[in-house]
């Protein structure tokens, strides 16, 4: 009884102490995705409507954009979760006993700016390995070099979303490993099955809910960043961030409610699929939680 | 010679220490084989060199007179069952059961039935449906043994697998497993470092020390006439002296000072410290300066007492020579 009513003390203080600072935080942002959201009903003079949504609905421009802008996000991030998985799966071992942990943050620290700026350097028609190919005598002209930069379909910005993310899902995923008890491994392997049938069965599923998640915060996350497709995207079909950039840009201001409608209908999309997916492993995270062990 | 598994002069060594050390044994088809022995012998690792999840150092396993040494843990017909249930918690009981058909390619009708059929005789079948962290820690163990036995392994490796339960389900669920290993003709090896599940489980029984095996026989035979002081510690039921063993029953307590006057008697001193009723009978716990003892008394000792462990000296057994039972069992 004592220790209940202290715990919910506890608790109480914990969170009068933090009100302060969540109340700041919720009326930033809380004011700020408002302000997006009514803008994006809203006429320039400030009438509701619901014109700018009407107008996006009705724009090829933005359909691509949108296209583009979900293929490229998702692309990236399950190759970045398959390349990661890959690599937690052998760092693991090696990892246990050492501190070389930390050089898998190193590519975490480097901004993204510089990030796409290198993929430039090295993979653009005259950056290094063109001119390195050049050199070798493997390339006739340096413009042989195939176009993975600047062309539609995002190859650069994938890859630089790639060598960007696979590190983050290495940190997701390697607390999950030593989780793991190594001996559902043997059950499987004396059951018969083969080291293929104990990753299925074993560390799949002790990893799926950590997948989820972490897909869900790359989605998330590359589909309304800005820099990168401004750096390495072509012209048309631009990513949506850079669509909505412009659009808040342009000339009189006219398009504004258009820019915030396009960056809130990916956001809700997002949302849903967020929702949808957590909601989806939601149960089997409880079983795997509850039912390991003895 | 229907011999079913040979293990010869096996040894392993993990970075040059010898964990097990030159170990042969037999098993005949059919038979329960228990190992019995004091925590960090060994007992886990030589099941685990049996089932292929180490290698071993050096010797020769033969399973149905084939060498399974080079053998992958999938490609052996013997399955591990551990001291946790270790069931596979995003499955239900049924897939649980099924894991193993599943990985040898039988048809899904069929294998549910294999699976329910072994379901009912673990009395399961109404929690097929069930998830692992929806059941008490007994019913995961007989799950956990449904999904071995669905296999009919060649040979069934169990380490402890009760250990982790409380006494009284530990005693009703050894009579249960045993009987139906018999009846599925299942040919068992089984691990515990309790003394009465290894005589109750086991038609043969080694005790384990130290990497090795120190003797093998008759769990009657074993337990009554322990062939060496370490033997007869870890075992024998009844009084260790390095002279020789004296079987329980032949041992009494008296107070200090009735000290019998014939010379023909074994006396070693010791303290009762607590007094507890075993099979109805008073009982008093001695310990001496080699251990300690549940005896009967022929009267009434008192916690914190000095008595005097006593016995005829006709009735100790001297430990036979190890070399002379190492002949006789390989
Ligand atoms: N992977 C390993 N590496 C090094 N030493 C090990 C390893 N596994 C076990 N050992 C050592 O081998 C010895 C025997 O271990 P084992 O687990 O076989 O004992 P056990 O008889 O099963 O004990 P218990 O009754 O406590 O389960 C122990 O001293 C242990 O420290
Ligand atoms: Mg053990």
């Amino acid at each position: 009884m004592n220790g209940q009513s202290g715990f919910l003390n506890n608790k109480k203080r914990v969170i009068t102490h933090l009100l302060p600072a969540l109340a700041v935080t919720m009326l930033l942002v809380g004011y700020g995705l408002w302000s997006a959201i009514a803008q994006s009903f809203q006429t320039i003079e400030g009438e509701w409507t619901f014109a700018s949504y009407v107008q996006l609905f009705n724009s090829h421009t933005f359909f691509h954009s949108l296209k583009l802008t979900f293929r490229v996000a998702i692309l990236s991030t399950l190759l970045a979760l398959m390349i990661g998985l890959i690599m937690t799966r052998m760092l693991y071992q090696f990892f246990k006993n050492s501190s070389s942990k930390i050089l898998v943050w190193i590519p975490i620290l480097i901004p993204h700016f510089v990030a796409g700026y290198l993929v430039y350097l090295f993979f653009s028609q005259s950056g290094l390995f063109s001119s390195l190919f050049y050199q070798l005598g493997l390339l006739d002209q340096r413009s042989d070099f195939p176009i993975l930069v600047q062309e539609e379909f995002g190859i650069g910005m994938i890859l630089t979303y790639v060598w960007k993310e696979v590190p983050f899902v290495i940190l997701m995923l390697l607390p999950v490993y030593y989780e793991i008890d190594h001996r559902y491994g043997e059950v499987v392997r004396t059951l018969g099955g083969n080291k293929w049938d104990a990753f299925k069965t074993v560390e799949f599923p002790w990893l799926l809910p950590v997948i989820v998640e972490t897909s869900v915060i790359l989605v998330a996350f590359i589909a309304s960043a800005f820099e990168i497709p401004y750096l390495l995207g072509v012209t048309r079909p631009e990513m949506l961030p850079v669509r909505a950039y412009e659009w808040f840009y342009d000339g009189d201001w006219s398009k504004r409610p258009l820019a915030f409608s396009a960056m809130i209908l990916p956001g809700v999309l997002a949302l849903l699929l967020a929702m949808l997916c957590i909601g989806a492993v939601q149960q089997h995270r409880l079983r795997m939680v509850k039912g390991r062990g003895r | 010679m229907n011999q079913l598994l040979q293990c010869k002069n096996m040894s392993k060594y993990y970075s040059k220490i010898p964990i097990l050390q030159n170990i042969s044994f037999h098993m005949r088809s059919g038979e329960h084989f228990t190992i019995v022995g004091p925590s960090g012998c060994g007992k886990t690792t030589l099941l685990r060199c049996l089932a292929g999840l180490e290698a071993i150092s050096e010797g020769e396993i033969c399973l149905k007179q084939k060498s399974i040494v080079n053998l992958k843990p999938e490609e052996r017909s013997v399955v591990l069952m551990f001291q946790d249930s270790l069931l596979f918690p995003h499955l239900t009981v049924i897939e649980n059961v099924t894991y193993g058909l599943k990985r040898r390619k039988w048809k899904k009708k069929e294998r549910v039935r294999k699976a329910e059929q072994m379901l009912e005789k673990v009395k399961l079948l109404q929690l097929k449906n069930a998830f692992p962290h929806e059941l008490s820690g007994g019913q995961k163990q007989r799950v956990s043994l449904a999904r071995a036995l669905v296999l009919k392994p060649d040979l069934l490796l169990l380490d402890e697998p009760f250990s982790s339960l409380d006494a009284a389900l530990r005693e009703s669920l050894r009579g249960e497993v045993k009987e139906l290993l018999t009846e599925e003709n299942i040919t068992s090896l089984f691990i515990t470092h309790d003394r009465d599940e290894a005589i109750e489980m086991g038609d043969r029984l080694a005790v384990m020390n130290n990497g090795t095996f120190i003797q093998i026989g008759e769990p009657y035979e074993v337990v009554t006439n322990p062939s060496s002081i370490e033997s007869a510690k870890i075992i024998g039921e009844g009084l260790a002296l390095e002279e020789g063993f004296i079987p329980l029953h032949k041992v009494t307590a008296v107070p200090m000072e009735q000290k019998p006057s014939e010379k023909d008697y074994v006396f070693v001193q010791g303290k009762v410290k607590a007094v507890t009723v075993k099979n109805n009978i008073p009982c008093y716990r001695v310990t001496f300066d080699q251990g300690s003892i549940l005896v009967a008394a022929d009267r009434k000792l008192e916690a914190g007492q000095n008595v005097l462990l006593f016995a005829k000296r006709e009735d100790m057994k001297k430990y036979k020579k190890q070399d002379e039972q190492w002949r006789r069992v390989q």
